[in-house]
């Protein structure tokens, strides 16, 4: 089973200001604004600030509101309206239901695509992502507008003081394809429980930090894997194009890294339709190499020269990596330290996740590799 | 048109659940239980997801809960708003109560809650986020749906009979139904394809052509892979509504101009809100499952002469030789979801 990766593209939160107001939405017609519930115009609100970040048109995503309280307030209203025997207010009951803000948003831009809206009590968090993750499973070309929000739960209804908040929002664009250098980074989903659970906060502050590295947060026993959108590998290894063999890198955590390969006949080593499969060697060294770069980039240095000292046990599935291969290299660091380390190493196809080839690598990273090349 | 007799009594351990709605769900649940614990034991309770559909989870309790409250009395001992109202509370109590680890929310769109279920739980199989899912939906009569329906004067006095001339309204129904889906094609019945679709159009009113409908329903046959002459059956949406009619009958004509034998089965349940859509796929089940034995629609002959004609079978005991059937729901907002079921070959 392969993790499905989309980019996140772009994301806002909004809160009250000082003045309590909830957002304009001068974008919206007022005879259709007036109508608006309180998550309506937040919905809106955040849905037009990141499409408008993506350059994506409001009828263009398919939309997922999660919302643990959902209307909330409105539900309030009418069951004042039911106690004081009024009758109750057409315009209240249709913003009654939970998804009234997909809904309107619908109706503001002509949006016709699936909609969904999701509760889960404290896990909403991961509910929401889940089902992005599920509309875009099963409409893999479109674009999915995530927005989580709640209103201000109402003072006047018995036994839920715990409660009480005040209103706000955060919306996620996620899209399908290959990552540009202007997306926040990528989001992946893995059928497999992250080690702890970390929240709305985590994610907020790795949007904000302009190095992030890897983040994997858990979600009803999935996880998310964020990643930023890493550069290019001829930029994390010492190696000059052609010798860069691997395409890009996915994820880079310390001591784990995936790159992945695509084969075509321009590749390196290609001939008569394929790359021999000893190739895979310098697609994992290269793997291992980056993750170096990329974690002493992090520290501020430069991409330094490493050497393989050894490879161990290389098998592979496949004598040869036929043309349109997409091949997902995978090393994990398994001993060692500074300078001496060993790798597990792993080749699989990216498209159904089948194993073609591993190895494991020892390599010699010398803090100076001048000095060693000199003196040796 | 409440389910009656007495509700069963929810175990101790989940009695902060305990209200009319969750209690309704447990009724359902129940007949399922011994084939949900056979699968968790069989792939781990943590492989087992709950999606669960509502559109007024137990808001009734809410409601006594408050006009006790606001009178001066006390609140109903027991009444818990986290575990009984909250929309969540729906997808967590089927899994306390079949006792799941696997993910669970409860997806909520009013009257197509009960279909869209049915998407999220294909999907969490086919990204392997679970190996087998509980999904379907509940709902139960509350003074906020009854009140509100009234107010958009949408309510039938009488009980009605959908594309009848002169039909003037729904009746608010309440029930629930649960499924338990896997991958592969080991059950007797298949879920084939779904189709989700929005009118952008008006809150609570339908597009009077049938647009978003039409929609729904070509999306649901193209995922299943059918053309329309395949479809064996049709259970309609068909609330009795004089709008929602008129609208299906334009849509059913467009998809299917050669015809396909149809009923709304809501005389018979009322129109279940958020658990419709999983109540009339049950139906659609038992029929498949049963040799094609369509439910039959009530006063069949007395279709409202203005609409495009559908085929309303009328005879109980009818049945169709074409194994792939479509259930549609359609919701407020303009949320509409139609599912295609198949008997498995």
């Amino acid at each position: 089973m392969i993790a499905p990766v989309l980019r996140l593209v772009a994301s806002a939160s909004w809160a009250p200001g000082a003045d309590g107001a909830l957002p304009g939405c001068p974008d919206i017609p007022p005879m259709l604004r007036r109508r608006f519930s309180a998550l309506s115009r937040i919905f809106a609100h955040l849905g037009a600030e990141v499409l408008g970040k993506a350059g994506i048109a409001a009828s263009e995503p398919a939309l997922v509101l999660a919302s643990r309280h959902g209307e909330i307030d409105v539900l309030a209203r009418i069951l004042g309206q039911i106690e004081r025997k009024e009758p109750v207010s057409p315009t209240h009951f249709s913003a009654s239901v939970h998804h009234t803000a997909l809904g309107h948003f619908s109706l503001a831009h002509g949006n016709r695509r699936p909609a969904r809206a999701v509760a889960a009590g404290d896990r909403t968090w991961d509910a929401g992502w889940l089902e992005a993750f599920c509309l875009s499973q099963a409409h893999p070309d479109l674009p999915v507008l995530l927005v989580f929000a709640e209103d201000a739960f109402p003072d006047d209804l018995p036994l839920s003081d715990g409660f009480r908040q005040p209103p706000g929002g955060r919306a996620f664009l996620l899209a399908p394809g290959e990552p540009v250098a202007t997306d926040l980074g990528t989001v992946a989903l893995e059928p497999r429980r992250a080690a702890e659970a970390v929240g709305p906060a985590a994610l907020d502050a790795w949007i904000a930090d302009p190095a992030r590295g890897a983040l994997t947060l858990c979600a009803q026993g999935a996880s998310l894997l964020f990643d930023p959108v890493y550069p290019h590998p001829s930029g994390l290894l010492p190696h000059k194009p052609p010798m860069v063999l691997i395409d890009r890198m996915e994820r880079a955590e310390p001591l784990r890294a995936r790159a992945r390969v695509r084969i075509h006949p321009g590749a390196p080593f290609f001939r008569d339709g394929s790359v021999p499969a000893i190739a895979g060697i310098e697609y994992l060294a290269q793997t291992v190499g980056a993750l170096s770069g990329w974690n002493g980039r992090r520290a501020g240095q430069d991409p330094k020269i490493g050497f393989l000292l050894s490879v161990r046990g290389y098998e592979s599935a496949v004598g040869a990596f036929p043309d349109g291969s997409d091949l997902r290299i995978e090393v994990v660091h398994e001993w060692g330290d500074a300078e001496m380390m060993r790798f597990e190493g792993r080749i699989s196809d990216a498209r159904d996740g089948r194993h073609l080839a591993g190895c494991t690598l020892n390599v010699f990273g010398p803090d100076d590799p001048r000095a060693f090349l000199e003196n040796s | 048109m409440r389910v009656e007799g007495d509700l069963p009594e929810l175990p101790a351990e989940l009695a902060r659940f305990s209200c009319r709605n969750h209690r309704l769900a447990s009724l359902a649940l129940g007949q399922i239980l011994p084939d949900i614990s056979e699968a968790s034991d069989r792939l781990g309770a943590d492989r087992v997801a709950v999606v669960a559909g509502s559109s007024t989870s137990g808001i009734d309790a809410s409601e006594a809960a408050y006009l006790a409250w606001k009178a001066g009395g006390e609140v109903p001992a027991g009444y818990d708003y986290a575990n009984q109202h909250e929309m969540g509370s729906v997808s967590e109590f089927v899994a306390r109560m079949a006792g799941l680890e696997g993910p669970r929310w409860t997806v909520s769109t009013a009257c197509s809650s009960g279909a869209k279920v049915f998407a999220t739980a294909r999907s969490l199989l086919a990204m392997g986020l679970a190996d087998a899912v509980v999904v379907g939906g509940v709902d139960t009569v509350c003074l906020t749906t009854l009140e509100g329906f009234g107010a958009l004067q949408s309510l039938s006095r009488e009980r009605t009979i959908p594309f009848r001339g002169g039909r003037d309204g729904l009746n608010i129904g309440e029930g629930a139904a649960f499924f338990l889906m896997e991958k592969g094609e080991a059950g007797p019945v298949l879920l084939e394809g779904v189709g989700e679709s929005a009118d952008a159009h008006h809150m609570n009113a339908p597009h009077p052509e049938g647009e978003g409908a039409e929609a729904a329903l070509r999306a649901a046959l193209a995922d299943a892979g059918i053309r329309p002459e395949e479809v064996g059956y049709a259970n309609l949406h068909g609330t009795g509504t004089p709008l929602n009619d008129a609208m299906e009958a334009k849509a059913m004509s467009r998809v299917f101009p050669h015809g396909v034998p149809a009923s709304s089965t809501k005389p018979f349940t009322g129109h279940c809100l958020g658990a419709a859509g999983a109540i009339e796929a049950g139906l659609c089940w038992i029929g498949l499952a049963g040799g094609e034995l369509v439910p039959p629609h009530v006063a069949a002959g007395e279709c409202d002469p203005s609409l495009p004609a559908v085929d309303l079978v009328s005879d109980p005991r009818r049945a169709v030789d074409r194994r792939h059937w479509v259930s549609s729901s359609f919701a407020f907002g303009g949320s509409n979801c139609c599912i295609v079921l198949g008997r498995a070959p």
